[in-house]
């Protein structure tokens, strides 16, 4: 193959890198901030590719999706006779719903809770991508702000919280994952020790251990391994009762005075296809 | 050769998400399937440019396409792909094209992208991983790395000589 070969000077290359690194620096710190929002020309831009990813997954998903039905036929039989039993509780489940929201109205309104699950509209939507760049912790999804989807909205799957969406163009939007040590996605969470409810707060998440650590709980405070971890509702973000984990470790911070209480989250992040999000009623 | 260009690096575009959708999400669970598509395509691609300005266009084009869909680095990817691009130049000024240089190239542009990125990382205090991690990131594209980079020299090379493409001048 034949190649002309020009050479650079020096002083050119010097100067390139430089400039190189200065905008790398900018551009990252830049990037991070996650107020970042995308503007027209970006929103355009991932709208297509994400519609063109769609179809190119849409093959793959449904072969994976033929294989995990196949494999789930074997227990269907055994499913029916579960479902057929509880059939015939639901209109006593019902009965006993109406009395709850009753109950759950008044209690929200003594407490001074701003949201709480029954105050949400419940959206699906199906992972079309994880990011590329793996310590950023952010999934796309398919659904967008001409679906309803806002900044900020919680995003659940059938386990457990799993983030928040941020970077919503008009036919899909990203999902800020809790495990992310971004300080600026704490979140509040109450721990469920017998009647007694402690607030703490998501401090982050250990990559090593697969664990949540929460803070902010006095070292006074009774606090079991085994104990639930839900969504306080506080901050007026994540609505208050989604669970979050089970406390798997308790330790001390370096002055003794708080606990350090490691989660593990019910959530399984390895595995996330289809999520929900949680669209405010009053945002309709 | 230009659109063959360009259908390879969409390829690797798209190839970059349908994988993603395959293997875990977080860095400490890393698979072997793991790997930066598109700058092995281009590291593959860069010496059927004889024209820099145009093989230029080329990167900060899908360097876009990829900051913008898979990675919300804004323009992260595309400085990261220049500042590679100029390293490869040196590279391929001294050492001939062949699928063992190709693969080397390919294997130091990797670790260029993961070490710069790794860099700024702890440069802007963002405590995501150390250098353990970083290790291992590395070794975990290494294999995929070599396999997509192999494959994508013989079949652009393939590809230039069954339809007897021309090198893109000027």
């Amino acid at each position: 193959m034949n190649r002309k070969r020009k050479k650079i000077e020096p002083r050119y290359i010097i100067l390139i890198v430089t400039v190189i690194i200065i905008v790398l620096i900018a551009v990252l710190s830049y990037a991070l901030k996650t107020d970042k929002k995308l503007n027209t020309f970006e929103s355009i831009v991932k709208d297509v590719v994400v519609e063109v990813q769609k179809i190119v997954y849409f093959p793959f998903k449904n072969f994976s999706t033929m294989l995990s039905n196949y494999n789930s036929l074997k227990d269907v039989l055994e499913e029916n006779r579960i479902l057929k039993s509880n059939v015939e509780k639901i209109e006593s489940l019902e009965a006993e719903n109406v009395a709850l929201k009753k109950e759950l109205e008044e209690m929200k309104n003594e407490l001074n809770i701003e949201h709480v699950l029954t105050d949400y509209d419940y959206l699906n939507a199906t992972v079309v991508s994880r990011n590329a760049a793996t310590w950023y912790n952010n999934l796309t999804i398919d659904k967008g702000s001409h679906n309803g989807i806002e900044e900020g909205m919680v995003v659940i799957n059938s386990t457990g919280v799993i983030g928040k969406t941020t970077n919503v163009s008009t036919f899909s939007s990203d999902v800020k994952l809790i495990t992310t040590t971004d300080t600026n996605n704490k979140i509040s969470v109450t721990i469920t020790n017998g009647d007694k409810k402690l607030i703490g707060l998501i401090n982050g998440y250990d990559y090593k251990t697969k664990y949540l650590e929460i803070e902010g709980i006095s070292n006074t405070d009774n606090v079991a391994i085994g104990d639930l971890v839900y969504t306080s509702g506080l901050g007026g973000v994540f609505p208050s009762g989604i669970l979050i984990g089970k406390v798997a470790d308790i330790t001390t911070d370096v002055y003794d005075l708080s606990k350090i209480i490691n989660v593990t989250p019910s959530a399984n992040f390895e595995d996330i296809n289809y999520v929900t999000v949680l669209k405010r009623t009053d945002n309709k | 050769m230009i659109i063959v260009s360009i259908i390879s690096l969409l390829f690797s575009l798209f190839l970059q998400g349908l994988v993603s959708n395959f293997q875990s999400y977080t860095i400490y669970d890393l698979s072997i399937f793991s790997a930066v598509y598109m700058l092995l395509t281009l590291v593959v691609l860069q010496p059927y440019f004889e024209n820099d300005k145009k093989f230029l266009i080329l990167i900060l084009i899908f360097g876009i396409l990829l900051d913008i869909t898979y990675s919300n680095t804004f323009i992260l990817c595309t400085c990261i792909f220049l500042a590679i691009f100029y390293l490869n130049k040196l590279l391929n000024f001294f050492f001939p094209y062949n699928l063992f240089t190709v693969n080397l190239f390919s294997i130091l542009s990797m670790i260029s992208y993961h070490v710069i990125t790794f860099l700024f990382l702890i440069i802007l205090n963002f405590d995501s991983y150390n250098f353990i991690i970083l290790l291992k990131v590395i070794g975990c594209n290494l294999i995929m790395t070599v396999v997509y980079t192999s494959f994508m020299y013989y079949l652009i090379d393939f590809i230039y000589k069954k339809f007897k493409l021309k090198l893109i001048r000027e």
